[in-house]
């Protein structure tokens, strides 16, 4: 490896000898010393969390493990999550069912059926000013529309219609964009068949956009399964799962709203258990936007 | 000149994207099992013209039109006429090869699916036949069930062919079907054009002469939206009349 020493000799000695050279390096390792400060909160936090949670999901006993996932957390709290992992999904597939579509075909009517101009700009704006909305307003709007205006109450359908509202801005736009990628060229060839704007816009357009469209969805996704703000006034909380639509039986918990009920907890093992949740959490949702990711990527390679 | 003559006739056609006028009033019809070529230079409203053969112009909200389009003697853009059932008996080829982003057989039986026809059977018939006149066949039938967009450009080309011949339309429209693809490829594709036309009347937009005068019978130029000659390609290339039909072909415009 003598060769290599010789060469990081001449680098140094090049580095020092002259001022020019000295700036030049110095804000290479000013950068790098940036690009690491960057980076770290990701892995703080991962630490953090892992450091105390991780004994709750990999772990061996009462509790703990596979249990931390499959039971209860009962009367005193000292059972698993399985309340806040089954209402997270709930939550999510209902918001989920009733965003999505809203959303997509939203989209689909702005950018297919109608010509740039005043109904687009207006939608386009809402919707971005939608998404600029801090989630502890989406809460309160859930609370005082949902759950007070329109005698919802709270629970599971005021929860998820809360989280819908916040992936709309989201899914519409990412849709939008989607849509706009496919090439004016696949619809026209479909017409060209003598096939009808509907039958074109379900199967070429959207077809063709479906990968952009998932990637949407699955980032929307992802970013309403942390929330706990829109959830704290309408979902209500619950030691189980949801039995019922409405009413207190439809109260629901949610592993955000875990985290941050056990984590104000005086009590040592609770705070455990909140790093768990919290780890699961984050398990969850790095996966969601992983699949996102390489799906978008695959896109990507699939229309150069 | 009787209208039912030509499969197709064009009769004081004018047409407006918005207030900008791009054709002025032409009229040309197109003969059975031959190929026409309109060729000009670029912005001339050869595509245009195409384009409002298959009533695809009215996918522009500012598109406006004076005249007749005659389709077996029925006008096209008469109030009541289907703009899908005349889609379906004139297909169209596109400048860059745009298959669907589905399996080789999907884009074929795409057409005929949506125009009802369900037996399986049928349908792979159709897929084998369509391939066949577009010359695909060989290339691709242990293949049918893989993604059109892996095929070269070439290939797709041709697999756009296929997918116009799929619901058998009288009329193939060509949208400078060569331009955006390799010369062996392109040669294949003229080869195929030539073929088709025993079958089928072809109308093929394009700015290269040589290409006309290889593959076409009668030709129309277009300039400036105007058609400053209608003949035999022969005749128009060999002594054209107009000093800018001249101008084009020796290439001091284009």
């Amino acid at each position: 490896m003598a060769s290599r020493k010789d060469a990081l000799l001449t680098y140094l000695s090049a580095v020092t000898q002259s001022r020019r050279h000295f700036t030049d390096f110095l804000f290479k390792v000013i950068l790098a010393i940036v690009i690491m400060i960057v980076v770290s909160p990701f892995f703080l936090v991962l630490i953090q969390v892992a450091s105390i949670g991780f004994g709750q999901i990999f772990g061996i006993g009462p509790g703990i493990g596979l249990e931390f996932f499959t039971t209860f957390p009962g009367v005193g709290l000292e059972g698993g999550i399985r309340n806040a992992l089954v209402g997270t999904v709930e939550l999510i597939a209902l918001a989920s069912s009733v965003g999505i579509p809203l959303s997509v075909f939203g989209a689909v009517y702005i950018t297919e059926y109608t010509q740039p101009g005043w109904t687009r700009a207006i939608v386009e704006f809402a919707s971005d000013v939608l998404a600029g909305i801090p989630s502890i307003v989406f809460g309160a709007f859930g609370f005082a529309f949902l759950v007070d205006f329109l005698h919802l109450g709270m629970g599971l359908v005021a929860g998820s219609l809360t989280l819908a509202f916040m992936m709309i801005p989201t899914v519409l736009r990412t849709t939008q964009e989607a849509l706009r990628a496919v090439p004016m060229s696949l619809r026209e060839a479909s017409l060209a068949l003598g096939a009808t704007k509907w039958s074109t816009t379900w199967n070429v357009t959207l077809r063709a956009a479906f990968p952009g469209l998932i990637t949407g969805v699955l980032l929307a996704i992802g970013r309403v399964m942390g929330e706990t703000a829109p959830l704290i006034f309408t979902a209500g909380n619950s030691l189980s799962v949801p039995t019922e639509l409405t009413g207190s039986g439809s109260w629901v918990a949610s592993m955000p709203y875990t985290i941050w009920a056990y984590i104000s907890d005086p009590r040592e093992y609770l705070q455990v258990k909140a790093h768990g949740t919290a780890l699961a959490l984050m398990i969850m949702v790095l996966t969601v936007d992983v699949v996102a990711n390489i799906i978008s990527r695959k896109v990507t390679r699939r229309l150069v | 000149m009787a209208g039912f003559e030509y499969h197709i006739e064009v009769r004081n056609l004018s047409t407006w994207f918005g207030k900008k006028a791009i054709l002025k009033n032409i009229s040309c019809y197109f003969e059975d099992n031959t190929i026409t070529a309109i060729m000009g230079p670029s912005g001339c409203g050869k595509s245009t013209l195409l384009r409002t053969l298959n009533r695809l112009n009215d996918l522009v909200p500012s598109f406006r039109l004076e005249g007749q389009v005659l389709f077996g003697g029925e006008n096209i853009y008469e109030t009541g006429s289907s703009v899908y059932d005349l889609r379906k008996r004139i297909g169209m080829v596109f400048q860059k090869p745009n298959p669907f982003p589905m399996s080789i057989q999907d884009n074929i039986t795409y057409g005929p699916k949506l125009h009802g026809v369900k037996d399986e059977d049928e349908l792979s018939k159709i897929v084998e036949q369509s391939l066949r006149k577009a010359a695909l066949w060989d290339e691709v039938k242990d293949e049918l069930d893989k993604p059109a967009p892996n095929l070269s450009g070439g290939q797709q080309q041709r697999l756009c062919i296929a997918r116009a011949l799929s619901v058998n339309p009288p009329v193939l429209l060509a949208d400078e079907p060569v331009s955006a693809l390799d010369p062996i490829s392109a040669a294949k594709i003229e080869d195929l054009l030539v073929d088709l036309k025993k079958e089928y009347t072809v109308i093929l937009v394009t700015h290269n002469v040589q290409q006309a005068f290889r593959v076409s019978d009668q030709a129309a130029f277009l300039y400036l939206g105007e058609l400053i000659e209608f003949d035999k390609t022969s005749r128009i290339v060999e002594a054209p009349k107009d000093e800018r039909t001249e101008a084009f072909i020796t290439g001091r415009i284009g």
